[in-house]
C-alpha cells in the first residue's frame, strides 16, 4: 500500500448490484447513476435489497397520501419510485425525478411541492439528494433507513435525452442545479429543514437553464421570474422554514 | 433476475468512443469509478482503473469529471 491507495471513493464497497445486464438505460443516465449509488448505500443489508420494490411510472397511482398533491401532474409522466421495506413494513420511499413533466416544463415548481407535501403529511425524515453529490446521497439513504418512522427521499436525476444535453454533462448539470439553488439539498427532521450543502456563492439560474435545450423557449422575463422564485425559496430554507 | 419477466441480455452495440487512462496523470482517486452510471469502471490490482468495454456505453462522464484530465475518449483499437 502506497500513499495513494486510500482515496475516499475506495471506502465504498466495490461490489456492484446494479449491472447493465439488468437495465437498458441510455448512456449517461442520471437514474441509473442514482440507483447504483443507492444500492451501494444499502450494502450488507441484503434483506432490504431483496425486498425493494419498484413502481414503474406508467398509469399507476402514487401511494396513499401523496395522490392529492400530484393531481396536476399527468398520469403518464409520474416519476419512478422505489419502495424499501424494513421489518416487513414500508419504510423508505425514493423518488427518482427526471422532470418528465410535459404539461409545465418549468423548474423549481414540481420539486418544491413533493418534499414539502411529504413533510406536511407526517413523514419522519424527508430529504432531497442528487447523484452529483454521491456521499450526501449515500448518507441520506442510510439515515432514511435508520429513522424511526417513514421516510421520503427525492433524487434529481438529469436525463440527457429529455433535457437535451450531451451525455457527458449529466453530473455537471446536477451540480449546477444545486449550486444555482434551483434544487437545494436539504433534509427535514421533525419539521425543520436543514441545508446539507450550502454554497457561499449562488450561481445565477441562467447558467443552469442555458446548459439544456429544453428551456430554449424561455424569454428573459421568465428567467428573471424563476430567479426571484428560487431566491425566495432558498432564503426561506436558510431560515429553517419549508 | 429470477422473478418477473425480465431476462438477462447481452449489452448492446459497442460504443463509438471509449475512455483511455493516461497513467502518468492519473492519481487513482476513483472519481471515474464513482460517477460511472453503468458500473463499467473497475479497479485493477495495481490500483489504476480501467473500463469493462462490454458495459461501457461511451457516455463520457468519466472524461468530464476527471479532475486531472487523465481520461481521454478515443476510438476503440
Amino acid at each position: 500500500m502506497d500513499k495513494f491507495a486510500l482515496y475516499v471513493p475506495q471506502l465504498l464497497p466495490f461490489k456492484e448490484h446494479f449491472l447493465p445486464e439488468a437495465h437498458r438505460a441510455c448512456m449517461g443516465c442520471g437514474i441509473a447513476l442514482g440507483v447504483r449509488q443507492t444500492y451501494k448505500a444499502l450494502e450488507e443489508k441484503n434483506e432490504w435489497m431483496e425486498r425493494a420494490r419498484w413502481e414503474v411510472p406508467f398509469k399507476q397511482p402514487l401511494p396513499g397520501s401523496l395522490i392529492k398533491d400530484t393531481k396536476e401532474v399527468g398520469e403518464e409522466t409520474r416519476p419512478a419510485l422505489l419502495h424499501l421495506e424494513k421489518d416487513g413494513q414500508a419504510h423508505l420511499l425514493i423518488c427518482f425525478d427526471n422532470e418528465a413533466v410535459t404539461a409545465k416544463p418549468t423548474p423549481a415548481v414540481f420539486k418544491k411541492t413533493f418534499p414539502a407535501a411529504a413533510a406536511a403529511r407526517g413523514f419522519h425524515y424527508v430529504a432531497t439528494a442528487c447523484p452529483s453529490y454521491p456521499f450526501d446521497l449515500i448518507d441520506k439513504v442510510r439515515r432514511g433507513m435508520e429513522s424511526e418512522g417513514n421516510s421520503y427521499l427525492h433524487i434529481l436525476s438529469p436525463c440527457p435525452v429529455g433535457w437535451d444535453f450531451e451525455s457527458e454533462f449529466t453530473v455537471k448539470i446536477g451540480r449546477f442545479a444545486v449550486e444555482s439553488a434551483i434544487f437545494p439539498l436539504y433534509e427535514v427532521v421533525t419539521g425543520t429543514p436543514r441545508l446539507t450543502i450550502d454554497h457561499p456563492t449562488i450561481r445565477p439560474v441562467d447558467q443552469y437553464i442555458q446548459m439544456q435545450k429544453r428551456f430554449n423557449h424561455f424569454k428573459k422575463k421568465e428567467i428573471l421570474a424563476i430567479q426571484a422564485d428560487v431566491d425566495s425559496h432558498y432564503t426561506k430554507l436558510q431560515e429553517g422554514k419549508l | 433476475m429470477d422473478e418477473g419477466k425480465a431476462k438477462p441480455f447481452e449489452p448492446g452495440e459497442k460504443p463509438l468512443l471509449v475512455p483511455l487512462w493516461d497513467k502518468e496523470m492519473c492519481v487513482r482517486c476513483g472519481l471515474c469509478y464513482l460517477f460511472c452510471p453503468d458500473a463499467a469502471i473497475k479497479r485493477g490490482d495495481d490500483g489504476y482503473y480501467e473500463a469493462t468495454l462490454d458495459y461501457c456505453k461511451g457516455c463520457g462522464i468519466c472524461h468530464q469529471e476527471c479532475w486531472f484530465g487523465a481520461i481521454s475518449m478515443m476510438e476503440e483499437g
